[in-house]
């Protein structure tokens, strides 16, 4: 692995080559999080005066990426191809719908079996919900799978980790209000780069279900 | 998920699970560290987070296997240092 210092910007605050504006941002936030005094992520790995060091890199970092201009002129010192389109072409593809994933035939597949505990992740299962449902265990999976902890997403959203655990757990019955619960679930789907309504409204339906078969 | 294919991204992993580890064993951590039999009582929890680790990154990591381990040093016993404890 390179050092910190030979590491590019990209590298450096862990975002993609050819990231969008957002995605840029979002990177930038996650490492800056990650080396802020006390931080969980970084607390053991480094010193204060490492963390302060890194954290200026970092800060140098998006002060380029985030500027058109600056950013151009980085990317061709870095020696990349100049055939990458534009930060406003790659914008619209970012919001363009992504593919579905097929779904799965299951009825010939054996009986499942009993449930998972509710900590324990599906080591087989991928990134995309199937029918574009949103659980916790979904959600759970995708941040897990961008890297990011638990108490990273509690520090940037200022929610509980409490109140993310019985989310993620599905655990309806811990849950905050329904109304607090939605903003909840819209910040979190933030931090995941998520579509926040799209989260909400599944999760709340999926409560409701859940709730509908009790009764 | 993508499969992890630089030690930077996989150190990310192996912190990530290693933390919800803690964060969703609850009291377990502390208990284990006063008894002192932590890596005992979260065995179950431990091998399913390896399990998921190793098989999302590439073998092609030479420290694989190790990062991991230092995850769990780090998150699990660090992390608690100040449980009050004979262990130290």
């Amino acid at each position: 692995m390179r050092s910190l210092a030979e590491q590019n910007f990209y590298e450096l605050i862990e975002a993609p080559l050819d990231g969008t504006p957002q995605q840029i941002e979002r990177a930038y936030r996650m490492a800056r999080a990650a080396y802020l005094p006390n931080s969980g992520a970084t607390y053991s790995l480094y010193t204060s005066e490492d963390c302060a060091a890194i954290l200026r890199r970092i800060e140098e970092a998006y002060a380029v990426l985030s500027d058109t201009r600056l950013r151009r002129e980085y990317d061709a010192r870095l020696g990349r191809s100049e055939s990458a389109p534009p930060p406003a072409v790659r914008e619209a593809r970012a919001e363009l719908p992504k593919p579905l994933e097929p779904v799965r035939d299951r009825r010939a597949e054996p009986v499942a079996a009993p449930q998972r505990a509710r900590a324990e992740l599906d080591v087989e299962n991928g990134f995309a919900p199937e029918n574009g449902v949103f659980d916790g265990e979904v959600l759970r999976r995708i941040r897990v799978s961008l890297g990011i902890e638990l108490e990273e997403i509690s520090a940037i959203t200022k929610i509980n980790d409490q109140h993310l655990r019985s989310i993620e757990g599905n655990s309806y019955d811990e849950l905050p209000a329904p109304v607090y619960l939605r903003g909840f679930l819209k910040q979190i789907a933030k931090c995941l780069s998520l579509d926040p309504a799209q989260v909400a409204d599944s999760y709340s339906n999926r409560m409701r279900e859940s709730a509908s078969r009790r009764a | 998920m993508d499969r992890v294919v630089t030690a930077a991204r996989a150190r990310r992993l192996a912190r990530v699970l290693v933390s919800d580890l803690a964060a969703y064993a609850g009291d377990q951590v502390r208990i284990g560290l006063e008894k002192d039999d932590l890596f005992e009582r979260l065995a179950g929890e431990i091998a399913r987070a390896r399990k998921y680790y190793l098989w999302h990154v590439d073998e092609a990591i030479a420290e694989r296997a190790r990062l991991f381990d230092f995850a769990l040093v780090d998150v699990l016993v660090y992390g608690h240092r100040r449980v009050q404890t004979h262990i130290w």
